[in-house]
């Protein structure tokens, strides 16, 4: 459950950026926004609902509580197996005894079988889930000036639930306060609930795999998923108008960190003659190592030239132990056109190269061996993206202020989305 | 006859000359007086302890253009004169003449007075200029607040630790050719479109989206920098 792995870490670590950096506004807030996003070729559909508030305690203590809910719904694409009209008991009852003997032979989840390789196909499997979540931060400042940032997070799906905690300290180094260092943790402790659902016939012999061959197979059920993340940051006040941040990071995840979503074809040579017959070929579970190691380190700055123009630019490197790298450079330009309307045009390119143990689904080569890791899962392959953004955000008066923002987003994969929000903000 | 013709040739001549000479020095005195005198008259009438005095003042300026270190002033009275006269006058004011007439009461209104006497001579010798500092003053010897900020405020606004890490960066500012931004030169960095953007919760929502179609996530979270300005 990658996808549910990142959204947690991020509602547990970003607010304590938020409340840590030094830069939050003075004013206490209230903020709604939602974000309607749809992916094309009628894939997902997401509607986000974020309700964020910020209250101050003198000047001493701040507390930021957010909470969140969101829907998904639409489908997600998937090998399946395509039944032929006329198969016959016995046909299903070969098919069940070349699977549980096949299963015997690898420490990998088969999930069904058919004797032609030509029934292998992809189906969308319609996806509905809720997620509700909620974070709170509490930051603290000494008499220097330093803050102490503490975080708890929850989120649950149907699926899914994640507690965190997190911390940051920022440390100012100079009594103009132009140098800080900034470090935190946050730990996520979550726990997922595998079903294989949709295909009628693999619930069934997961049931028999787990009777009748006990632990030589790997009947995953309810997981647990452990993440640390470590950063550490550096700022320093160039001019009157101009910041720089250089941050390090590192993340260690250990778990489930497959996707039971998604299934992979993997080639048994029964017969030992090294060629890839048409009835060699199995249904079987996404799968990923357990461990997951990665760091990465990004730079960035915002400058103001002009009163009426504002810069942030960035720059971010990554890199794991699974083989993914990627490169992020992203810009945006804030223009006051008038008092309190900022037109913020932003752009985002992103580059990453795939997993060790990923293949495409589209490929000449799309199948895994009998053992081993292997994944079809695009967000783990070779690939760019843009993202081209557009947003707006006006101040009706001292305490009201609406946003409104439109983004596309564009893969070299062929995968495209698009999302809006609209927000509103009262500061009291 | 040729006497009495040159004696009234002479006395021609005599009178030519006379009356040449009577208009050289009429020239002259118009030369000399540009402009008249300027004569002021006030009568006073008071009544003291010692009598009553009553007559006039009468006050004459003479524009000049040399400064008059005695101006005079001169009452005038029925029974007598008094001439006042000061030590020192400032050489712009023009030279007054005051005279008081009739009145049977004497009282100087004016002796050895110090009003309006300024106290050191513009024509005394020039003082040689001293160089002008054009120099910035440093944070460690001028503050805004004065006598209200200690010279060195490192030990009460940084933390020791802090202090001590500091150390290590400060090849920064000489390298880079960083300079120090005041606390009071933050407006700018304070604004919320340079501190996080003015509507951050944009910028999650991105990363949500990100981090749900990539296989990559870090640096947007617990790191960050901080400026001071709050």
């Amino acid at each position: 459950m990658n996808k549910h792995l990142k959204v947690t870490l991020l509602g547990a670590t970003a607010i304590a950026a938020g409340s840590g950096s030094g830069l939050v506004q003075a004013e206490q807030s209230v903020s709604l926004h939602q974000m309607q996003y749809k992916e094309d070729d009628q894939r997902i559909k997401v509607a986000d609902t974020a309700l964020a508030l910020k209250l101050d305690f003198g000047v001493d203590y701040s507390l930021d509580l957010s909470i969140g809910y969101d829907s998904v719904s639409g489908a997600s694409p998937s090998w399946a197996i395509a039944e032929p009209e006329d198969a016959t008991v016995e046909d299903w009852q070969d098919r069940k005894i070349k699977l549980l003997k096949t299963q015997k032979e690898t420490d990998q989840t088969l999930l069904g079988y058919i004797n032609n390789i030509d029934r292998y196909f992809t189906q969308r499997y319609p996806l509905t889930d809720t997620r509700k979540s909620f974070n709170a931060a509490l930051t603290i400042r000494d008499k220097y000036r330093n803050e102490l940032a503490l975080g708890v997070s929850y989120s649950r799906e149907m699926d899914y639930q994640s507690n965190g905690l997190s911390a940051a300290y920022l440390l100012f180094l100079d009594q103009s306060k132009n140098r800080s260092i900034n470090f935190g943790f946050a730990y996520l402790d979550d726990k997922t609930q595998i079903v294989y659902n949709s295909i009628e016939q693999t619930s069934f012999l997961e049931d028999q795999l787990i009777t009748e061959f006990g632990d030589n197979v790997i009947p995953r059920k309810k997981e647990k998923i452990q993440s640390l993340a470590l950063e550490l940051g550096f700022t320093q006040v160039i001019s009157p108008s101009m910041t720089f941040d250089v941050t390090l990071f590192g993340t260690k995840d250990s778990g489930y960190l497959s996707n039971h979503y998604l299934r992979i074809i993997r080639h048994f040579d029964g017969n030992d003659n090294n060629i890839a017959e048409t009835d060699e070929f199995f249904l079987a579970a996404d799968s990923r190592p357990d461990d997951r190691t990665s760091y990465g380190t990004k730079l960035s700055l915002a400058t103001q030239p002009w009163s009426w123009l504002t810069g942030q630019f960035s720059y971010r490197f990554y890199s794991d132990d699974w083989g993914v790298n990627s490169h992020t450079f992203a810009n945006s330009l804030s223009f006051e056109v008038i008092d309190g309307l900022f037109i913020t045009p932003e752009f985002i390119w992103y580059q990453q190269t795939n997993a060790d143990f990923y293949r495409s689904q589209n490929s000449d080569l799309y199948y895994f061996a009998n053992s081993g890791y292997g994944s079809n899962d695009v967000r783990l392959g070779n690939f760019n993206a843009q993202t081209y953004g557009l947003a707006i955000s006006y101040q009706l008066t001292k305490q009201w202020q609406v946003d409104l923002a439109a983004n596309r987003y564009e893969q070299s994969n062929q995968f495209a989305a698009t999302w809006l929000v609209a927000g509103i903000n009262y500061k009291f | 006859m040729n006497k009495v013709l040159m004696l009234v040739s002479s006395l021609m001549s005599l009178s030519i000359l006379s009356q040449a000479s009577v208009f050289a020095a009429s020239i002259e005195l118009e030369l000399t007086q540009a402009k008249p005198a300027k004569k002021i008259v006030k009568r006073f009438s008071t009544k003291g302890r010692s009598g009553e005095a009553a007559g006039s003042i009468t006050t004459t300026e003479t524009a000049s253009t040399e400064p008059s270190t005695v101006p005079s002033t001169t009452i005038s009275t029925s029974t007598s004169t008094i001439t006042s006269t000061t030590a020192k006058a400032p050489p712009s004011k023009p030279a007054i003449a005051t005279k008081v007439n009739a009145g049977t009461v004497v009282k100087p209104l004016l002796t050895k007075s110090t009003l309006n006497t300024p106290s050191v001579s513009p024509l005394a010798p020039f003082a040689p200029l001293t160089a002008l500092n054009t120099t910035t003053p440093s944070i460690s010897t001028i503050s805004p607040l004065g006598a209200f900020a200690p010279l060195n405020a490192d030990t009460d606004t940084v933390s020791p630790i802090g202090r001590w890490l500091n150390k290590g960066f400060g090849w920064i500012n000489s390298t880079l050719g960083v300079k120090e931004v005041k606390p009071w030169q933050k407006a700018t960095l304070a604004e919320p479109v340079m501190a996080g953007g003015v509507a951050p919760t944009l910028a999650k929502f991105a990363t949500k989206v990100f981090i749900s179609k990539e296989a990559t996530l870090g640096g947007n979270g617990v790191a960050g920098g901080g400026c001071g300005c709050k």
